[in-house]
């Protein structure tokens, strides 16, 4: 019975999201100002059912209620009871109904919150809103619907959720890359909204931006974890492949962190409005992009997802319809709303306008290089590969360039700066931080061309961004939250840079073949091999092997790496053995079984690795702590009473 | 999934290939190697390099560079050797040839837009400031601004 | 001017979309053979049968040929070489297998119980002629015309539809090149 509910659940909600998005409109169209409140109220039960739906759901995975067929296919009785949960968006469907979910949290956040924003406003956004709603429930009602049963030959018991799956980075990583995905759809939709009701103003720009910083966070979040987990499960001690589930995810990141630049020289200047719109635009469009390509099976990817053709031909349509409709909307309006303002070079519009130039060209790059074989093979001209050689070295170029801007940004002023002072401060800045590398370098002996430029861009950003902090302070300035959000955040990019540049350059791994007691070395560090023992898990068998980490002579750590084989799928998976401190990781990894004891076994040590996630924490800190900035909220109030 | 899939399938024949314990004579000869096999591509597999796959085929491949790097060829040597079997799906850094101009190309060519709509916006604004361009040329720069991406 | 250069993002986006929706029915894991229309490489095996006897590319020369190549560990295998059974008898090319990295003792045992369609076998115990033809997995189908030159290869099992669809148009075609 309680599927069904579910099941019903969705189909209701459905309908009210077709008021929600008919009836707002309807007002606004009338003028009338009843229809126009409607809007909330619809929203807040659409996501009431929203959320009754999902509850079922989970409810039929924690009391294993294999009737239902997506539960049988991911779940089973022996599966730990918190995997249980997560394995709700473990698939396809689910995790659609996760996107649902999500995207109904966003929409009530956005009613509880914009009591300071007209009305119209309100209405419009809300429609939209409720417009994809409508699209995401269709989808999930008619192809991929979770609450399916097999009756009344249901299976004892289920097929277990993937082993690649369980782990903790299932419980965090999809939520939390979904909030950032689906949040963009506030923007986007307050984006569409400005261009029906004709009116981009300043006001618009400083609505969207904590919107848009929340779900930018939300979305480093998501994709500092998805880095770490794959690192953690894949096995094979990467951090970044470059596949295209990946690029994905970090489209729509690179184009919304160009958005948050530009939302800022819209609300300040009123300039560059018509390409700020169209930011808005496409940022929520490589979002549902990303959902295609990950969903539809055009691309092969290392993350694979259950492909059904029928899906991917669905969101395609959607796809057509919303970002087509979009940009037509933007074609026809987009000349009628705005108005030009000039800029100065060296002033920070023009800063930020240099750094969207190089995040747009570093987020069109990943579109071509993620999409170049398809249209190859699209025109039958032939299968290639473009993998981490091609992106590496095409995109670490506009990064560094980027970067070098990136120090002078946070120092000029707006409408104009002092062109020399801040051309000879940059210059003193960058050879500071070029001259500490070299030193660093023949401390080392170890002189690497792609460190020397990685550090010294990291730092040039550190040394600026710290420096311009401590300049603020002499004077006095007060600085905003926001402003600390961007010195937290800038300063979190040039420590992952640190961790990129040395990980890259120095990591070692070997590849050997070890019987208990024999030793390997990779730099400088001595792994023995001690043995193995068969461990039982809840749901797996395992072969555990134990190894001593010695330096110097010293023990470390005792490292135990296991093959795992989960039975009910029948798959075998690695599970490394990492030992972490602040400056290296050493990853031990089990390749085959050989006679008597015998493992292959790939030994890394990875320098600095961790600094990349932790530049990514503190990224997303800088992006929450702009997005809370209460002068934002406070502001608007004031602005409000001034147009009522 | 293939992956465990292929594994699983090929067990029986996972005793001739290891590639584990190579011996090497020179560092330069592992480097070279550890970097060949990072930059080519498992053909079996759900995007992963040679490197990083257990599947038979990957054993292989290493093999065969393992082979032609202890022999001294070169990098081009053998990503050519290889390309004449599997084609270039099998080279994860793209070949520069007619097919992929575009591919190489459209990255520089979007930065040389990017750098001539800065240029015009600036020089606009290094004008004096009251001044106005006349409404046609402002709508120009305007989209410019628009058309990038 | 202007109005066309606020529509350039909708161009880009529709061309994206027809690009996607071609991609839709395009299969991402198949890969073209690289040695289509080239000669068959050089090689030189011994038979499975009779290991005394050896095999080269010269034995493929005045025939038209179908290699078929195969291993007992591969589980598709089994299920095509009931197809191979039936079509021995009714193809006049010669069908030859290329046993591909197999235990021989595995692979005789096969022969006997299952059935032999095969005029000859090639034993690539290591492989190595599999990577010469860039074989990524078994089965693989080659059809090699009079010249010893590969024209088509098919990836994965062979099923009737295929072989009438494909295969027997294709090399009846060649039997009268």
């Amino acid at each position: 019975m309680m599927p069904e509910l579910g099941q019903l659940g969705l189909i209701i909600a459905l309908f009210l999201a077709l008021l929600q998005a008919f009836v707002p409109l309807y007002g606004v169209f009338r003028a009338d100002v009843r229809y126009q409140l409607f809007a909330r109220p619809i929203a807040y039960v659409q996501s009431l059912f929203v959320a009754f739906s999902f509850a079922v759901l989970a409810h039929a995975f924690l009391v294993n209620d294999f009737s239902v067929v997506y539960v049988a296919e991911n779940s089973n009785s022996h599966l730990p009871l918190f995997y249980r949960f997560a394995a709700v968006w473990g698939a396809h469907e689910g995790s659609i109904l996760l996107w649902i979910l999500v995207l109904s949290i966003w929409t009530s956040a956005f009613a509880y919150c914009s009591r300071a924003i007209p009305q119209d406003v309100v209405a419009r956004v809300l429609a939209i809103l409720g417009l994809l709603s409508v699209g995401f429930l269709l989808f999930i009602l008619a192809t991929s619907n979770p609450f399916l049963r097999l009756l009344p030959q249901s299976p004892v018991d289920g097929r277990d959720l993937n082993p690649m799956l369980q782990d903790i980075g299932l419980i965090i990583h999809p939520p939390l890359l979904y909030l950032g995905y689906v949040g963009f759809s506030v923007a986007f939709a307050f984006a569409i909204a400005a261009l029906m009701a004709g009116r981009l103003d300043a006001a618009w720009a400083k609505w969207s931006r904590p919107w848009t910083l929340l779900a930018w966070s939300f979305l480093t979040a998501g994709i500092t974890l998805g880095s770490w987990w794959a690192y953690r499960v894949l096995g094979w001690g990467g951090w970044w492949f470059w596949d295209p589930v990946e690029n994905a995810s970090f489209m729509p990141w690179l184009s919304a962190t160009a958005l948050l630049h530009s939302l800022i020289v819209s609300e300040k200047r009123g300039a560059l409005k018509a390409w700020t719109v169209l930011l808005a635009i496409v940022t929520f469009s490589l979002s549902l992009l990303g959902t295609f390509l990950v969903r539809s099976g055009v691309l092969v990817s290392v993350h694979a997802f259950a492909i059904d053709p029928a899906r991917g031909n669905y969101i395609l349509k959607f796809l057509a319809i919303v970002i087509g409709g979009s940009l037509t909307l933007y074609a026809i309006r987009i000349n009628k709303v705005v108005s030009d303002v000039s800029i100065r070079a060296f002033s920070r519009e023009s800063f930020l306008l240099i750094n969207n130039i190089f995040l747009s060209v570093a987020c069109a790059t990943v579109v071509l290089g993620t999409l170049y074989p398809l249209l190859l093979d699209v025109f039958q001209l032939g299968k290639i590969s473009v993998g981490p050689p091609y992106f590496n070295r095409v995109f670490v170029p506009i990064v560094l360039l980027l970067a070098l801007f990136m120090g002078l940004g946070p120092l000029s002023r707006w409408y104009a700066s002092d062109k020399r002072q801040l051309l000879r401060y940059g210059s003193l800045v960058l050879s500071l931080s070029v001259l500490a590398v070299l030193l660093g370098f023949i401390y080392k002996h170890n002189f690497n061309w792609q460190v020397l430029l990685g550090l010294s861009a990291a730092f040039y950003i550190l040394l600026a961004t710290l420096n311009d902090l401590h300049l603020r302070r002499l004077k006095k300035l007060t600085i905003s939250q926001a402003q600390w959000g961007m010195y937290l955040a800038h300063c979190g990019v040039a420590i992952a840079m640190i961790g990129v540049a040395l990980t890259s350059a120095y990591h070692d791994d070997k590849d050997v073949l070890l019987h208990p007691g024999d030793k390997a070395e990779v730099a400088g560090y001595s792994f023995e091999y001690v043995g193995e023992q068969d461990v039982k898990g809840p749901n797996y068998s395992s072969a555990q092997a134990t190894f001593l980490l010695k330096k110097d002579q010293q023990l470390i750590a005792t490292l135990k790496p296991e093959k795992r084989f989960y039975s009910v799928q029948e798959i075998a998976m690695t599970h490394a053995a990492i030992d972490v401190n602040l400056f290296r990781d050493v990853y031990i990894a089990l390749g085959n079984p050989m006679q008597q004891s015998a493992w292959t076994v790939r030994l890394y040590v990875k320098p600095f690795v961790r600094w990349i996630w932790f530049g990514g924490i503190l990224i997303v800190f800088g992006g929450l702590l702009a997005a809370f900035d209460k002068r934002l909220r406070v502001k608007l109030k004031v602005q409000h009473e001034s147009m009522a | 999934m293939l992956r465990y899939f292929v594994l699983i399938f090929m067990l029986p024949t996972l005793a001739f290939a290891t590639t584990a314990s190579l011996q090497f004579s020179s560092e330069s000869d592992r480097l070279h190697y550890q970097h060949l096999i990072n930059e080519l591509r498992c053909l079996v597999c759900q995007n992963q390099a040679i490197a990083d796959s257990n599947a038979p085929l990957a054993e292989d491949l290493r093999r065969e560079v393992y082979d032609h790097v202890i022999h001294g060829h070169t990098e081009a040597d053998i990503k050519q050797y290889l390309t004449k079997r599997y084609g270039d799906f099998i080279l994860y850094n793209p070949p520069i040839k007619t097919i992929t101009y575009p591919l190489w190309l459209i990255p520089v060519l979007l930065l040389a837009i990017g750098a001539v709509i800065f240029m015009l916006l600036s020089r606009r604004g290094t004008q004096a400031p009251k001044l106005q361009l006349a409404a046609e040329q402002q709508r120009r720069l305007r989209d410019l601004i628009e058309s990038d991406d | 001017m202007n109005r066309w250069l606020s529509l350039v993002p909708l161009l880009i986006f529709i061309l994206l979309a027809i690009m996607l929706w071609c991609g839709l029915s395009l299969d991402p894991s198949k890969l073209p053979s690289s040695l289509i229309n080239k000669d068959l490489p050089h090689f030189h095996a011994q038979q499975l049968l009779q290991p005394s006897q050896s095999i080269d590319e010269r034995d493929f020369k005045q025939h038209v040929t179908i290699l078929n190549v195969w291993a007992t560990w591969c589980a598709t295998c089994w299920g095509e070489h009931s197809v191979w059974m039936a079509l021995s008898q009714q193809t006049s090319a010669q069908l030859i297998g290329l046993d591909y990295k197999d235990n021989r003792d595995f692979a005789l045992q096969w022969l006997q119980t299952r059935g032999d369609p095969f005029t000859n076998i090639i034993d690539d115990r290591d492989g190595r002629i599999g990577m010469e033809l860039g074989v990524y997995g078994t089965p693989e189908t080659f059809i090699i015309d009079k010249q010893a030159k590969i024209r088509y290869k098919l990836a994965g099992p062979l099923t009737e539809a295929i072989w009438q669809q494909q295969l027997r148009p294709l090399i009846s075609r060649l039997e009268r090149e």
